[in-house]
This record gives C-alpha cells, structure tokens and sequence, in this order.
C-alpha cells in the first residue's frame, strides 16, 4: 500500500477516534465515511465523509523525491429540531475535529504536516434543520520519485 | 361551486386525520387535515442527506390565522407549522417541521 493511501487510512482512522469517550464533545467518529455516495438519513446524523479531491506536486529534491500536498474535504453535517441549535451542533463538530487533526498533524509520521484551509457552513430545513459545514485540509507528505 | 367541494376531500379515517391546532397567540382547536410525510432530499455542500418534509393540508376557513409559529399536534407528534399557503379554493396547504 503506498503511502497516498496510508494517509487517507490513517486520517479515516483519526477521526474515528472522535467520541465523547476519548475527550470530544460529540461522537461524530462512530459515522465516519470515506467517498459514500449513497445519501444518508438525517436520523444518522452527524457525519463525516472524507474525500481526496486532488493532489499538487510542490516539490521535487534533485528528481529524487516528490513532495506532494494532498487536498482533502471533509464534510460534515447534523440535524436538530431548531435551526439555531443545529448551527451550534456543527460548531462543536467542527472543533472536534480540528482538535483530533491537530493531535498530530503528520498522521504518526506519513506527512511532513497538515494545513488548514478554509470552511464554509450550511443550513437547510426539511423536517429536522440540518446543517454541514465543509472543512478543506492539505496534507503535504513526500515520497521516492515516481512512487505513490 | 368549488368552495363547496372542499368538505369532499376530508373523509375522517380514510384520507383525514383529527389535529390540535394551535395559533401564535396560543389558542387551540381541533381540525381536520390531510397529513402526508413525503421523503426529501437536501444538499449540505456535496453531503447528501434523506429526510421527510411533512405537510399537512386543511380547510382554509379553519386555519386563517395559520402563519410561522402555529403549531399541529397530529398522532401525540407536534409539528411546527413553518409555512401556510391558501390556494385560493378553500385549502390550505401547511408546511410542517419536527416540533
């Protein structure tokens, strides 16, 4: 398995670890997914879906390496009765989970580090209110030229 | 005449239910609706979730008042009414939200 992929495992499993057990506010680690496409029931919010949107080559050391920055959304959403309180929600969730990227930001030594980027919250109203909020992250790792 | 026909479409126990419905200003009353919980679907950024979007249709003459903030009570369930749109032939159709 190459390292792009032990990244992706290894942020999969970090944000995992998210429940109130392991010190967070929320248990948003017990539905984490990574690329689902299919929709999820507002009854089995909150949620996170991890997707690896693209990577840049930003380096390379005499040919011999490559340093990339791998782009990462993760997208959360919940749902609550009341609008306001389901913005509150996804503040909580958002900073679980900048707190569990930032216990160790090169995922056990696979990243040089991880970047924050940018967020942007959601709201919309069906039954429940539901709000999301989309958390763009780099990670920039290097490997041996030409490997994964 | 069409006003007349609105009684036509409440048949209690078949395509109606009985609801507590309650004003802004906290005044109830029983009514009679047509309750229906159809699935929608909505789009936080590129997360796609399922839910319902309740809706309840009654007779425009007992729900004048209906507006944001009034509320149904329909099978021991409360509903906050979010939305009452009259359609101008003795109907209104009330858009619901989990109370």
């Amino acid at each position: 398995m190459g390292k792009y992929q032990n990244i992706i495992n290894a942020v999969d499993t970090r944000l995992k670890t998210i429940k109130e057990a392991n010190g967070y506010s929320s248990d948003l680690g017990n539905s984490v997914y990574i690329w689902r496409t299919e929709p999820v029931n507002d009854g089995k919010l909150p949620a996170i879906i991890i997707r690896d949107t693209g990577d840049e080559l930003i380096n390379t050391l005499s040919g011999d390496f490559h340093t990339f920055r791998l782009s990462l959304d993760l997208d959360i959403a919940t749902a609550n009765k009341e609008s306001a309180a389901a913005i509150t929600e996804v503040r909580t969730l958002r900073k679980d989970l900048m707190k569990a990227i930032g216990t160790d930001l090169t995922f056990g030594g696979l990243a040089i580090t991880t970047d924050y980027e940018s967020s942007d919250v959601m709201v919309d109203s069906a039954a429940n209110s539901i709000s999301g909020v989309l958390i763009k992250i780099t990670i920039t790792y290097r490997v041996p030229a030409w490997e994964d | 005449m069409i006003m007349n026909d609105v009684d036509h479409f409440f048949r209690l126990g078949v395509t109606s239910v009985m609801a507590t419905y309650t004003n802004v200003a906290g005044t109830s009353k029983s009514i009679e609706v047509i309750f229906d919980i159809p699935s929608a679907s909505v789009n936080i950024q590129n997360f796609e979730i399922t839910s319902s979007a309740p809706k309840a249709t009654a007779k425009s003459a007992e729900v004048t008042d209906a507006e944001e903030g009034c509320s149904l009570v329909i099978d021991s369930k409360t509903y906050k009414i979010t939305d009452a749109r009259p359609d101008g032939y003795g109907l209104t159709e009330l858009s619901l939200k989990n109370g």
